[in-house]
């Protein structure tokens, strides 16, 4: 008798359970599309909860990348030793050639030494904030970044500049106490403005989200060529000039293709910049000519 | 229910709550490891191995991955990952919900059937993160990087599965963990 009675309470509690987990569910999935809203919407609210996210992070990350750098300093060590002779070849006809780059851009600071002189402009230099490592990259999502072991504490604040030996990484988008996030130049959200070094033109070097960038707002009429080194302008005061951003690898299609000269798919260490605009350039403006 | 009294109700007790967390802890560092600076070297993409893992547990015991700890999976890899958010949350969440409504088709076939079904759905998952991520952005996305990452995931899932089954009987085993 008493098992009979007990047969439906137990069907009664197993709808009750199937029923609240469905209502939980719902409201999960709402509390999923607000937050979809919000981060298009208030990104500064988000941006402090994923800082948050990023410093619990970052310690795991730095852990499991220890056995990572381990075997890939293990397999550059045999690579270098297996094409040491070619390399040895590459390296001192590179040598012979900087050499004599060398002098020319030695004759080349010369003279503009002297001219920034007459016009009594400060020179551009660019403060290093911090120098951090970069721990983990955005590889399954749809967002090019990476992630790096400095923050607030070492200074830290959106938008400043990131780059790598080769050239621009990013900029500061995320910054939490101990870690900070780098929008890659390649993520669709990036926008760089740009010059080309051999002829001076200016653009707007945009990521595709694939690895690469391309080139808005260009004359129509530039003169643009495979191989073209591009740099930051300057411009839009947050990236200080004459950064390596890019080479055009691709003129075929509808705007010039670049690949970022900056290692982003081996990134390891970067240095965190101070944004151009706080820099100022002219120490007393030149004196006007006389009437 | 009966409050636990003796040893071995506590035993017992602790020993639910073991089984019914280890899928939920074992899919957070796989997370981790697709935020690690590790990829193919063409291409900066990672497979979804947390998406993946959430699948094996459903397919193998639905109560192990409700859809509610999916969707707390998937909200972590939106913050860990930078992906928009919410966004995983709902893949992961949609996901769990839709596999474990499928059980009895996957407990009856075998595992080359179960992997093309799950071959498909993540095809299709790729395809619908690239529409809804490309909306949210406002721009028009490449497709290739999501279905190339799909592909990954497709190819990594045996070996993930098996190591997933191998920690299934190591951590989860009963008989094996009371020493039978």
């Amino acid at each position: 008798m008493a098992a009979g009675a007990s047969a439906p309470k137990r069907r009664s509690a197993a709808r009750w359970r199937w029923l609240i987990a469905r209502v939980l569910f719902m409201v999960m999935l709402g509390a999923a599309v607000l937050l979809l809203v919000l981060d298009r919407t208030r990104p500064e609210m988000t941006a402090t909860w994923r800082a948050v996210a990023n410093d619990s992070l970052t310690p795991m990350l730095g852990t499991l990348t220890t056995p990572v750098r381990w075997v890939a300093a293990g397999v550059n060590s045999i690579k270098s030793y297996l094409i040491v002779r070619d390399e040895n070849e590459r390296l001192r006809a590179e040598n012979d050639r900087l050499r004599q780059l060398a002098e020319r851009t030695l004759a080349s600071e010369r003279e503009s030494t002297t001219l920034r002189s007459l016009l009594r402009l400060a020179e551009p230099g660019v403060r290093v904030v911090a120098t951090a490592r970069v721990v983990g990259t955005s590889g399954a999502s749809m967002l090019d970044s990476a992630l790096l072991t400095a923050g607030r504490d070492a200074g830290l604040k959106p938008d400043m500049p990131v780059r790598d030996a080769g050239g621009i990484v990013g900029r500061l988008i995320q910054v939490g106490a101990r870690s900070s996030r780098v929008l890659l130049v390649t993520d669709v959200e990036s926008r760089v403005p740009v010059r080309v070094l051999r002829t001076g033109e200016t653009a707007i070097a945009a990521g595709l989200g694939n690895g690469l960038l391309e080139l808005q707002f260009l004359r129509p009429d530039a003169d643009l060529r495979r191989g073209d080194q591009v740099l930051t302008s300057g411009h839009g005061r947050l990236f200080p000039p004459n950064v390596p951003v890019g080479e055009v690898i691709d003129l075929s299609g509808e705007r010039p293709r670049l690949k970022p000269v900056a290692a982003l798919s081996r990134l390891s260490y970067v240095l965190v910049l101070e944004p151009f605009e706080q820099i100022d350039l002219l120490i007393d403006p030149p004196n006007p000519p006389a009437p | 229910m009966r409050l636990p009294v003796n040893r071995d109700d506590w035993i017992d007790l602790a020993d639910g709550a073991w089984r019914a967390s280890t899928p939920f802890i074992l899919v957070v560092p796989l997370i981790a490891v697709m935020a690690l600076p590790v990829h193919l070297p063409w291409h900066p993409w990672m497979p979804q191995l947390g998406l993946a893992a959430v699948m094996y547990w459903v397919t193998i015991k639905p109560e192990w991955m409700p859809p509610l700890a999916a969707m707390v999976l998937g909200l972590l890899q939106d913050f860990w990952l930078g992906s928009p958010l919410g966004l995983m949350m709902i893949v992961y969440g949609l996901t769990a919900a839709f596999l474990s409504a499928q059980i009895t088709f996957f407990l009856a076939r075998p595992f080359h059937i179960g992997w093309g079904v799950l071959a498909l759905m993540i095809v299709a998952i790729a395809f619908l993160l690239w529409l809804a991520t490309s909306a949210i952005l406002g721009q028009n996305l490449p497709l290739g990087g999501f279905l190339l990452q799909a592909g990954l995931t497709i190819l990594m899932m045996p070996l993930l599965f098996f190591l997933l089954a191998l920690c299934l009987t190591r951590l989860l085993d009963r008989r094996r963990s009371l020493g039978l």
